[in-house]
């Protein structure tokens, strides 16, 4: 099949879009992006459906996100923030954030928007993996942390090495293509958290663990410090 | 020359070896908390005694038998394979002299470690949780600590690996001891250390990879009943499910401090045997 | 050695853009995340009038702290983090009852790739989601198999352009105009799908 189609500059952009979505474009690529953005703002009825350069953005993410299962809902709500943006601040200084901070430095800054958490990332293997594998929504997170309040940080003369990082050997389980549903709550409006008998149980299941762990671990009695009051009023 | 992970290993032997009492700190993002411990040997029965210095969480006094099993056994746990072991230095916790030692998983199923480690007895001084991206969770660590030898002979060379046989872990109990509960998915290297049936109805369960611990908690008479749930109390989750087999509706929470998805996954796999069989008898 | 189960940060030329103060790279990322973001915050709200105004408010929130953002870690998982913080504080206002400290409980936002709440309450979701995969895979098979490798690499493998190139053995120019080929051509049967609904 012939491929030599001729370059026109819609061609010519919509290759960049292409390449944008890579992160494989140069300044000025990504300059003549952002233009045509502006120029084609108001002509789309449909994102989805659009023959501009935003609308071409939007399906190839489309194609993207659903070749890596990730689960869509398909509303298009860009021109709303995209109108809301217009009357916040425009910035106009280049922020300081160049690449990672310091190595072996872990301190996380307190508030909740800022805590850098790595989330959900679908991993899917190549096509060509013959392997049945389960695909369990991957957390390379620190799901231990908390919604609010600081973060811990390691003492100044107790710090890991440069590799305290954890590097996968491809440890992660995989399952079938069809991911099988994990644990979902019925109701996500409950306020458990507040209910005595719930927190009872929790309290129970902990100490039964930690005690657990003080016999069969190696930390000796330290896991104990891990409890939860069951009662209502108690201070940290 | 003892490596990084020999030190490790060693750990839970010698704690037997030694009565110490202490007070140690714990501090998690949310947590903060001073422990008064003590651990003393007396007649083969291990004593130890728990006081919460802040809140109103009452004194405890746990007994269990001072035996060998928690040290490397055959068809125990093998923590070398799936962790890497790096002596970082020296430094002082507690008045003493220890050394650091660093215990990074090679998968992101579990979490790392921090371990300030005594040198004149081998005990573990602090311990700090990593996450998979080098964050700390939580920073377990002794402020003051007083260490004797305790009277007690030796309770195994150090030279003579103790063998599964010799650990009395697998108890022939009651009938529901018959329903033996299976955890069909954990990270490799994970290994049932202990067995417990807590009370009519309620059985638990501990693996341990030699360096993480989960515990499997199986109820057949809940109180109460949940919709599952994930809980996070500090560091530690705790996975509720439900499950049920021959019209009983059990409750099934895994808790330990790793990975959520890890112990989501555990949660969700955990079975009595006969669910793991095809039948084809008639019901 | 290199970790494969973290993404590289393809959005990093857009996150310094915005940064810098132009409004249309944030209206890129918008586009980029806006369907999945949706996804996340309807595993907390079942109205999907509420959803599309929460996560419009995710992503506001999200512009607002863009200076702050350090990138240190990818920018998706830090605006993922702030559609759920805004989801639960939206239920919570809703309830109007204060979380407590010691405890977290959590449903399984981050787990369930069961849309169990986005399939009952919207059909067409679920339908397009299904079509739209057949209508990919069967424009997948028919591409030419130098631009379905050069695809699959990039979106499969997640490698880049120089590592593909040297694994087709040809100039990196070429990966990339198959690449946008193989994106075309799907795109053409996507559109023709989504015109006929």
């Amino acid at each position: 099949m012939s491929e030599t189609e001729i370059p026109n500059s819609q061609q010519r952009l919509a290759e960049s879009v292409s390449a944008l979505m890579d992160a494989e474009v140069s300044e000025m690529e990504l300059h003549q992006v952002l233009k045509a953005v502006d120029d084609n703002q108001s002509v789309d009825d449909s994102v989805l459906k659009g023959q501009s350069i935003r609308s071409k953005w939007s399906r190839y993410h489309l194609v993207s996100d659903s070749m890596a299962d990730a689960p869509m809902a398909y509303r298009d709500i860009s021109s709303a923030v995209s109108a809301a943006i217009a009357t916040e601040d425009t910035y106009s200084v280049s922020a300081n954030s160049s690449g990672m901070g310091q190595i072996g430095r872990f301190a996380v800054a307190a508030s909740v928007a800022m805590i850098a958490i790595i989330g959900v990332q679908q991993y899917n293997g190549s096509m060509h993996q013959d392997i049945q594998s389960i695909q369990v929504a991957e957390m390379q997170v620190d799901n231990a942390e908390p919604n609010r309040g600081p973060a811990i940080q390691f003492p100044a003369d107790f710090q890991p090495s440069v590799q305290a990082r954890t590097v996968s050997a491809g440890g992660v389980v995989k399952t079938s293509r069809s991911p099988v549903t994990l644990v979902q709550v019925a109701n996500p409006d409950a306020n458990l958290a507040r209910n005595q008998q719930l927190r009872s149980l929790l309290s129970e299941v902990l100490e039964t663990h930690v005690t657990n762990e003080s016999v069969n671990g190696i930390q000796g009695m330290l896991p104990l410090a891990r409890h939860l009051d069951a009662g209502e009023g108690e201070l940290e | 020359m003892q490596t990084a992970a020999d030190l490790v290993e060693r750990m839970p032997l010698l704690a037997k070896q030694f009565n110490y009492s202490g007070v140690f700190s714990y501090e998690a993002a949310d947590i903060q908390r001073s422990v008064r411990v003590s651990h003393q040997v007396m007649d083969g029965v291990a004593y130890r005694r728990i006081s919460y210095l802040d809140g109103a969480a009452k004194d405890q006094l746990h007994e269990s038998a001072a035996n060998d099993c928690n040290s490397t056994y055959v068809g125990g746990p093998q923590p070398r394979d799936y962790y890497r072991f790096e002596v970082l230095g020296n430094y002082r916790v507690a008045g003493r002299n220890a050394l650091k030692v660093q215990v990074l998983p090679i998968d992101n199923l579990r979490y790392g470690h921090l371990y300030g480690i005594d040198q004149q007895t081998g005990l573990m001084l602090q311990s700090i949780l990593i996450s998979q991206s080098g964050r700390p969770l939580e920073n377990l660590k002794y402020i003051d600590i007083t260490i004797d030898k305790n009277a007690q002979p030796q309770l195994a060379s150090e030279d003579q690996p103790v063998t599964q046989s010799e650990c009395s872990y697998e108890r022939a109990d009651s009938h529901f001891q018959a329903q033996q509960w299976q955890v069909d998915w954990m990270p490799p290297g994970f290994v049932r250390v202990d067995e417990n049936v807590l009370e009519e109805g309620k059985v638990s369960l501990v693996y341990s990879d030699g360096i993480s611990v989960f515990s499997v908690l199986i109820d057949a008479a809940p109180d109460s009943k949940y919709p599952e749930l994930v809980a996070r109390v500090g560091p530690t989750q705790m996975v509720v499910t439900n499950y049920t087999h021959n019209n009983t509706d059990y409750q099934i929470v895994v808790s330990a401090e790793m990975p959520r998805v890890t112990v989501n996954q555990i949660a969700l796999s955990v079975r009595p045997p006969a669910d793991q069989e095809t039948l084809s008898n008639d019901s | 050695m290199v970790d494969p189960s973290s993404t590289e940060p393809t959005d990093h030329q857009l996150v310094k853009r915005v940064q810098r103060g132009d409004k249309r790279a944030f209206d890129l990322l918008v586009l980029k995340y806006q369907f999945k973001l949706q996804a996340i915050v309807g595993r907390f709200i079942r109205d999907v009038d509420e959803v599309a105004d929460v996560t419009q408010e995710a992503f506001i929130k999200a512009y607002r702290a863009m200076p702050n953002f350090r990138g240190d870690s990818q920018f998706y998982t830090w605006l993922y983090r702030i559609a759920v913080n805004t989801a639960k504080n939206y239920l919570a206002s809703k309830s109007r009852r204060p979380a407590t400290a010691d405890v977290e409980i959590v449903d399984a936002e981050q787990f369930s790739n069961n849309d169990r709440f986005l399939d009952e309450s919207t059909p067409e979701s679920e339908l397009l989601g299904a079509e739209l995969q057949l209508t990919i895979d069967s424009a997948l098979s028919a591409l030419p198999d130098d631009l379905r490798t050069a695809l699959t690499l990039r979106e499969f493998d997640g490698l880049s352009y120089e590592d593909i190139a040297v694994i087709m053995e040809c100039p990196v120019g070429t990966v990339r105009s198959r690449i946008f080929r193989a994106r075309e051509a799907v795109d053409q049967k996507v559109l023709h799908l989504l015109d006929k609904n």
